[in-house]
C-alpha cells in the first residue's frame, strides 16, 4: 500500500520537470516574437521599399529582408549551442542553480529595464538616436537582394541585450528536453520561423489596405500594452527558472 | 549645421506618398504647394532646427493629406 501511495506523486514530479523546460522554450520563443525593434525596421524597409520600386521588387527585397534575420538568429543559435556543447562546459545546464539563479536574475533585470527604458517617453524604441537614424535611412540604400539580406542581418543586432539571454536560455532548454540532435536542429529553426513570424505579419498588413500611417498609430496607441507585457514576460520566465529549481 | 535641401525633401516626399497609394499627379501638385510655403516661411528665418522644419512641413502636409504629414513627423518613432 505505501508504494501505491508513492507512486502518484514520483509520476508528477517526472511529468513537471519535463514541463519546465518546454514552458521556458515557448515563454522565450513567444518574448522573441513580441519584440519591437525588428517588426518597426522592416515596416519602415517595406514603406520605402514600396515607395520606390514596384509591387514584384518590394515583395522581393521584402523576403530577403526576412531571410538575412531568420540567418542571423540560427547562427546566434549555432553559435550559443555550439560554446555550450562544443566546448567542456557541461555544467552549464538547467539543472545547475547557480546557472539558474544567474539568469533568473538577468531576466529580473531585464524586466525592468524592460518597463522602464524598453520604450522612450516620446514614444521611440531604446537604441541610442544615431543607431536609429542610420537604421531609418538605411532603406534609402538598398537597392538589391544583397542589401536587403544585409540589412536584414543587422536589424536585430542593436536588440541583442535583449534577444541573447532568450537566445541562451532557449538552447539550455532544448538541451534539457534531451531530444535526438535532428530534433533539437528542428526546434532551433522553428523557433527561428516563430522569430520573423511577426515580420510576415506585417508584410501582410501592409498589403491589405493599410499604410506606415496605420502600422505607427498601432504601435504607438499600443505601447503601453507591449511595455507591460513584454515585461511581465520577461518577469514569468523569471519566476519559471526558479521555480523549475524545485520541481 | 545642414543646408536646408529643398531637391532631397521632395524626393523623400514623393516616395512617402507613392508608398502610401497617392496618384502621382495629386502628389506631385500638393507636394509642390508645400514646399512653397515653407520657402515662403523659411524666407524670414536664417536658420531652423531639423525639428522645426519637420513641424512646419507635417503641419503644411497636413492640410493636403493626414497620413503624409503623420508619417513625415513619426517617422523617427517607428525604432
Amino acid at each position: 500500500m505505501p508504494n501505491l501511495e508513492l507512486q502518484p506523486s514520483l509520476c508528477y514530479n517526472l511529468n513537471m520537470s519535463a514541463f519546465a523546460p518546454v514552458g521556458i522554450l515557448i515563454l522565450s520563443m513567444l518574448i522573441s516574437c513580441i519584440l519591437m525593434l525588428v517588426p518597426g525596421i522592416f515596416a519602415n524597409f517595406f514603406h520605402y521599399a514600396s515607395g520606390k520600386y514596384s509591387r514584384k521588387k518590394t515583395d522581393d527585397l521584402s523576403l530577403f529582408f526576412i531571410l538575412g534575420v531568420e540567418t542571423m538568429v540560427v547562427l546566434f543559435f549555432f553559435l550559443i549551442a555550439t560554446i555550450l556543447w562544443a566546448l567542456p562546459l557541461t555544467t552549464i545546464n538547467l539543472n545547475n542553480p547557480i546557472i539558474v539563479w544567474t539568469l533568473a536574475g538577468i531576466f529580473f533585470a531585464t524586466s525592468l529595464v524592460t518597463f522602464f527604458l524598453y520604450f522612450r517617453k516620446n514614444g521611440s524604441l531604446f537604441i541610442s538616436r544615431k543607431t536609429a537614424t542610420m537604421l531609418i535611412n538605411r532603406p534609402k540604400t538598398v537597392k538589391n537582394r544583397s542589401d536587403a539580406f544585409v540589412f536584414g542581418l543587422i536589424s536585430g543586432i542593436p536588440e541583442l541585450p535583449f534577444t541573447l539571454p532568450i537566445y541562451f536560455v532557449a538552447i539550455l532548454s532544448i538541451n534539457s528536453i534531451s531530444l535526438s540532435p535532428f530534433s533539437c536542429a528542428g526546434l532551433i529553426i522553428l523557433y527561428a520561423f516563430l522569430t520573423v513570424c511577426p515580420l510576415f505579419i506585417t508584410h501582410t498588413f501592409f498589403r491589405t489596405n493599410h499604410n506606415l500611417a496605420d502600422f505607427l498609430k498601432l504601435r504607438l496607441k499600443n505601447q503601453p500594452f507591449f511595455r507591460f507585457f513584454i515585461s511581465l514576460l520577461y518577469f514569468l520566465l523569471a519566476v519559471l527558472l526558479i521555480g523549475s529549481l524545485n520541481l | 549645421m545642414k543646408t536646408f535641401n529643398e531637391k532631397s525633401l521632395r524626393t523623400e516626399l514623393k516616395i512617402d506618398a507613392h508608398a502610401l497609394g497617392i496618384p502621382a499627379g495629386a502628389a506631385e501638385s500638393f507636394i509642390d504647394e508645400t514646399l512653397k510655403n515653407v520657402q515662403k516661411s523659411l524666407a524670414t528665418k536664417s536658420i531652423i532646427t531639423d525639428d522645426d522644419l519637420k513641424r512646419l512641413v507635417s503641419k503644411e502636409l497636413k492640410k493636403y493629406h493626414v497620413d503624409l504629414a503623420y508619417v513625415y513627423k513619426n517617422r523617427d518613432k517607428i525604432i
